[in-house]
């Protein structure tokens, strides 16, 4: 079997996604007598509920029942989340409403037609409420309070210190600061949440179908939240999932609510969000402001930075946030060699959507400040931005490089890649052409970025948001676990059960890949189930498809798995062959002698004896092939000084982008966008590539055009794609994808996570090229998306402030 | 995102429709592409009683020159204009316009009469048609009335039609001689409501002076706009910069946009000075033979 | 949203202050009232329906009559709810003489829109709140000429 690990092939998956056949939630049936949910849902930001009257839904024929969180509060716990704040957070509203879209009632019926009727009659009565809509506002005294029991508005404050910070700020010799935003935005996979929830009162147990693709830490909280054992609550994911990017991460509160819902109507329930209710009020990134401030050398050095983050996590903070805040926490001084770091971290509570999961989770709230600030360093000491960014990066001999707060970057050379991306962007060229452009009064711009791109995320991060003194009253978390399963039939067929929950990634192809290398079978003759059974599965907490995992830590179990599989094969061969198991090796379907090659048995023959013959087998060994293997890499829980290796890989990114701008009407094109990617040993660059195209649109998504809008007083303004504007085929530029590869030496295959390293560098490079653009005009761009209209305003006020015309 | 209920009527001929709608009057709503209508009422933001579905209506749905203007049925599909040569060779600006409205898959269902109907003040369809002038033709059972359609829109998503009629073609004239036309649009992402859009349809004699000329504005007021005053200004002109000042100057007047989400006031004030130039300016060279390729 | 707008009235301040107040010139003038009852004084339940074409929303509303300076000032408060959302609106109307047959109105206005409409109406939502106010002063110009061919 020739290699296939790191070939392009092409996708297993395809053929039935291609031909109609995938199997999506709403693809697989109900169980009879399953009834329709429509939720009925707050338009206000902020008030109490006075009362709910939904007797004159009770009339509409075809409705079952009305549940409202009154009836539900008995039934269920307020879900667990990981900070001190005594946060009360129940799927739907008991007797306050705190977001535009928050669930008040539940209708149950026949359809969903009849139950949308219903909810047009259902009355409540609200008493509004002064609304909080402003991140800092959230932090100041006097300002509304949203959960009365927690006394003010911050969910999670924490304080860093790294290195010598106050020594490097008084060896600068400037220090350069400024204050950025970072927009709300959302995922918006074609395929919105789907839950199929069914209540058995035999067992006292909730079985449900739902598009969730973990962490499965979440299971462990929904059963907390439920009052049952966690063994009573089966959760089965189904085999497609159409997209996520994060967000169905946050599912689960409505799996919670469905169950429940189920349960007290008395029958199976399926709800299928709508887009409205998807953009409403399904999850999103943080909106966030950070105060950056570099301590830098006159050479462009920056000595250290500090930071004050404002992480806006929503009207209730939700498991697994704050993990946004920290998520990129081993990472904030990004592909730069900064050893003086200072962080003072908030997460605050206002009227707007929770959040969760995204693409990039925190990096390109991390990066937009970090990477405009170095633009900023670079402008201010009139060097080339370039030149800072080269006399900041970590060297190629520094690795396994140790970051200020704690990270372990396993493998890199920023410099090569760097310089690659500079050539093949054409950078020295384009600066020409620029100056000769602004001769002629027209802006062209360009801008870079590069970061580093964790992956796999090692669970004990989220503990960060704790104190050393409160972690130590807990019991430390730490780990990256993932597991795989891989059996062989009695015809010598291979069926390999993995636990990452695929949303459109092809972690089908690329298991087969890995197992057919290793085991020497064509990888298109290799069955994957992708289906998740918490019942029947092998997972763990960090089971799932997030933080670009499956690269770095569902393959390795894979892998892990398959290499259990291949020992045992090898063991029963050498026993009937009678020769040493290091003799023998697997070649076409056979294991073979090295020393004799006339000495071979087919795969198939070892398998059916081990199913077929199990007495003939070595003594001792089990009959049958079925492995499982657990891998964790190794991930530490944070220590007393909070230092916190929080990704398992770390992979790099650097972009360039050209771009030129209409100065009649602010519009934005861009003229290229180049991208450079060190991912460790790729697995499958025709995969990678797509993952890279995606991520990097979503990018472009939140550089200028996707933002989940509020007004000041708390209205939501976006709740449909005419409003909440996603990049469609027009809008995506010309993209050049490069790759060098510096294998990573945690995981077994030399990979590392990718696929949300351009979410994460699109928003900041896009912004470094209209500025870089609009130099002339003295701006600074310091929140997004960057639209035509916020262009035309920056140019204007220019002009009228006597600035270039 | 499902609609309430109604009643679904799907007549097959224009009598059997025209009765139909005297019959259900207010209560009724004809569907035909059902692009805008549709969504609209999946979020319950409409909820006719009674649905007319006229797309069974065949005889409604052509594209016919008769030697001085263009006819076109109301429920010819948007992508049937886009196609068609006879719009491309007599209708040069509506041919240009048409592509700009929302996608290939919008359009196949998206008819042409339910655009004007529909009267979005963005609209590609009924800003091209008010530069081009025409007639719009609506029948109801007792009678066919003509409207000329600078008095078809009334204000947002209003028009002339009263609820027991129907449009059924459009009379656009044909311009002959050198003529000119241009279509400009500015909009977040293509296919995107416009901030703001821009159409001209002019004329200029032997002398390169502007015979005829409409220009019209979409997107800075209730209804598609035609900037009269600058129409009456350019009349016997050569284009001149200080005539395109002048121009800008009207528009600014004229203009009472609102802000939104995606554009301030202020913006597509200035967007419509800015396209207004640009529009005229590509129409009449255009019409001057000078680039034929100019959009 | 908010805006302001001002418009002559062809009546002298009294009676223009008169017509303005009277519950049933009132829902004359508001774009689709369909229903309006007097709760107590100055304090009216309503049903509206309000919104364009056939864009419509039906709200059951509060209307109250506030701040109320006889001839020259008072405030209208509108709160709704219905299907489509939330309404909630304050307009404050100031009447100043101009001679015994005309009065010059002035006007300004606050609302917000809630729920679905806010959500998915952005693009429109302005400039439709103010054709609704500016067709009710329309309207309300006509009440009075009505009312001056009753007299």
């Amino acid at each position: 079997m020739s290699k296939v690990v790191g070939k392009r092939v092409t996708r297993v998956e395809d053929k039935r996604l291609l031909t109609g056949q995938g199997k999506y939630i709403d693809d697989i049936g109900t169980p009879p007598n399953t009834a329709h949910v429509a939720i009925l849902r707050s338009p206000y930001p902020h008030a109490n509920i006075v009362s709910i009257d939904y007797s004159e839904a009770l009339k509409i024929p075809g409705v079952k029942g009305v549940v409202t969180g009154k009836d539900v509060q008995p039934l269920l716990n307020p879900f667990g989340v990981g900070v001190s704040a005594p946060v009360e957070y129940y799927p739907i509203a008991i007797d306050k409403v705190r977001y535009v879209g928050e669930p008040v009632a539940v209708v149950v019926a026949k359809n969903r037609y009849i139950a949308e009727d219903a909810l047009e009659k259902i009355k409540v009565k609200y008493k509004t409420l002064e609304p909080l809509v402003d991140i800092e506002r959230a932090l100041e005294e006097g300002s509304p309070v949203l959960h009365e029991n927690v006394g003010s508005n911050i969910a999670n404050h924490r304080t860093f210190h790294y290195g010598d910070v106050d020594k490097a700020f008084q060896q600068a010799d400037r220090i350069i600061k400024h204050r950025f935003h970072f927009p709300k935005y959302s995922a918006t996979p074609v395929e919105t949440y789907g839950i199929i929830a069914q209540y058995e009162i035999s067992s006292d147990s909730y079985t449900v179908h739902a598009n969730f693709h973990g962490p499965f830490i979440l299971h462990s909280i929904m059963a907390g939240a439920l009052k049952i054992p966690s063994n009573r609550l089966r959760i089965i994911i189904p085999k497609d999932i159409g997209g996520s990017y994060g967000i169905k991460a946050g599912i689960y509160p409505y799996i919670v609510l469905c169950s429940v819902v189920s349960r007290l109507v008395g029958c199976p329930v399926k709800w299928i969000e709508d887009r409205q209710e998807h953009l409403a009020a399904s999850s999103s990134c943080t909106d966030r402001v950070t105060y950056i401030e570099a301590a830098v050398k006159n050479d462009g050095k920056v000595l250290g930075l500090k930071m004050k983050i404002i992480d806006n996590v929503g009207a209730y903070i939700r498991a697994p946030e704050p993990a946004c805040l920290y998520r990129n926490h081993a990472n904030t001084t990004g592909a730069y060699d900064i050893p003086n770091l200072m962080i003072d971290a908030y997460a605050v509570m206002t009227n707007k959507l929770p959040t969760g999961l995204i693409r990039g989770y925190g990096g390109q709230e991390t990066y937009f400040p970090l990477e405009r600030i170095m633009q900023m360093i670079a402008d201010e000491l009139e060097m080339d931005p370039a030149d800072v960014i080269r006399r900041n990066l970590i060297k190629k001999e520094q690795f396994p490089y140790k970051t200020a707060s704690g990270g372990v970057y396993d493998s890199g050379d920023y410099e090569k890649a760097f310089d690659l991306l500079l050539k093949t962007g054409k950078y020295e060229e384009f600066r020409k052409k620029q100056m000769e452009a602004r001769k002629k009064g027209k802006l062209l711009g360009v801008g870079l970025a590069v970061i580093v791109e964790p992956s796999g995320s090692n669970m004990g991060y989220i503990t960060i948001a704790l104190t050393p003194e409160e972690r130590r009253a807990g019991l430390p978390k730490s780990g990256c676990t993932e597991a795989a399963t891989i059996s062989m039939d009695p015809m010598g067929n291979v069926n390999v059960r993995i636990s990452t929950t695929p949303s459109g990634q092809g972690h089908e192809t690329v298991a087969s890949q890995i197992v057919s290398e290793v085991l020497g079978i064509p990888y298109d003759k290799i069955n994957i189930v992708a289906e998740l059974d918490t019942a029947t599965s092998a997972w763990s907490i960090a089971s799932g498809s997030y933080s670009s995992r499956f690269a770095s830590l569902g393959s390795s179990a894979v892998y892990y798995a398959a290499q259990k599989v291949k020992r045992k094969l090898i063991k029963i061969a050498a026993h009937f062959l009678q020769t040493d198991e290091g003799d023998l090796t697997i070649e076409n379907g056979q294991i073979v002698s090295k020393k004799d090659p006339a000495k071979s048995l087919s795969i198939k023959r070892v398998v059916g004896t081990a199913h077929w013959n199990p007495l003939s087998l070595p003594e001792g060994m089990e009959p049958g092939i079925y492995e499982t293997a657990y891998y964790t890499a190794q991930a530490e829980p944070p220590d007393d000084n909070d230092l916190i290796n929080s990704s398992i890989t770390y992979g790099f990114v650097a972009d360039l982008v050209t771009v030129e701008i209409d100065p009649e009407t602010g519009e934005i094109h861009i003229l290229d966008y180049y991208t450079v990617h060190d991912a460790g040993r790729l697995l499958n660059p025709l995969i990678v590539d797509g993952q890279i195209l995606g991520g990097l649109v979503h990018g472009l998504g939140g550089a200028m055009y996707e933002e989940l809008v509020y007004d000041d007083k708390g209205q939501f303004l976006t709740g449909s794609f005419m409003d909440y504007l996603c990049p469609t085929a027009p809008e995506i530029p010309k993209i050049t994808i490069k790759h060098i590869e510096t294998p990573s030496p945690i995981t077994p295959l030399g990979a590392k996570g990718l696929g949300e390293g351009n979410t994460m560098s699109a928003p900041v490079v896009i912004a470094n090229a209209v500025n870089d653009a609009l130099k002339p005009y003295g701006v600074t761009i310091d929140s997004l998306p960057v639209t035509p209209n916020k262009v035309w305003n920056m140019i204007n006020r220019s002009i009228k402030q006597g600035g270039l015309s | 995102m499902k609609p309430g209920k109604f009643d679904y009527y799907c007549p097959k001929t224009v009598d059997e429709a025209l009765a139909i709608l005297e019959e259900v009057g207010f209560d009724g709503k004809i569907i035909a592409g059902g692009q805008s209508l549709v969504p609209i009422m999946n979020m319950r933001l409409s909820t006719p009683e009674c649905l007319i579905d006229i797309n069974q209506l065949k005889d409604l749905q052509f594209i016919e020159f008769d030697g001085s203007k263009m006819k076109i049925g109301a429920l010819t599909r948007q992508t049937e204009i886009e196609m068609s040569d006879a719009v491309q060779k007599h209708l040069g600006l509506l041919s240009e316009a048409v592509p700009y409205i929302g996608h290939v898959q919008t359009r196949n269902r998206g008819t042409f009469g339910g655009s004007l109907v529909h009267a979005d003040p963005t609209a590609e369809i009924p800003l091209s048609l008010m530069a081009l002038g025409g007639t719009l033709h609506i029948a109801s059972k007792d009678e066919v009335r003509e409207v000329n359609v600078e008095d078809f829109f009334v204000t947002y998503l209003t028009t002339d039609i009263m609820p027991n009629e129907l449009l059924t073609e459009i009379h656009i004239p044909v311009q002959e001689g050198r003529t000119g036309y241009s279509f400009h649009e500015i909009s977040r992402r293509h296919g995107d409501f416009a901030l703001v859009a821009s159409a001209c349809q002019l004329s200029i004699d032997s002398q390169d002076r502007i015979s005829k000329v409409r220009l019209v504005l979409g997107g800075v007021d209730a209804v598609p706009l035609l900037i009269t005053e600058a129409n009456e200004l350019m009349k016997g002109e050569d284009l001149s910069d200080s005539l395109l000042n002048k121009i800008a100057d009207i528009v600014d007047e004229m203009v009472d946009p609102e802000s939104d989400l995606h554009a301030t006031a202020d913006y597509r004030r200035h967007l419509a000075k800015k396209l207004a130039v640009r529009t005229v300016k590509s129409a009449y060279e255009r019409a001057r033979g000078e680039n034929n390729e100019c959009s | 949203m908010n805006g302001s707008g001002r418009i002559t009235l062809n009546a002298g301040i009294e009676k223009a202050w008169d017509v303005l107040l009277d519950p049933q010139a009132l829902k004359n003038c508001i774009m689709g009232c369909a229903k309006l009852e007097t709760v107590e004084e100055n304090k009216y339940e309503a049903v509206l329906s309000i919104g364009i074409a056939a864009v419509k929303g039906k709200y059951e509303s509060t209307i109250e009559v506030a701040d109320v300076q006889k001839p020259n000032h008072y405030k209208l408060i509108v709160k709704g709810e219905g299907g489509p959302g939330s309404v909630e609106a304050t307009g404050a109307v100031d009447l100043v003489p101009i001679d015994e047959n005309k009065t010059e109105l002035n006007y300004t206005y606050d609302a917000e829109v809630g729920g679905k409409v806010a959500m998915v109406g952005q693009r429109m939502l302005n400039g439709v709140a103010k054709l609704i106010i500016q067709d009710f002063f329309k309207k309300f110009n006509k009440e009075l000429e009505k009312s001056e061919q009753s007299v």
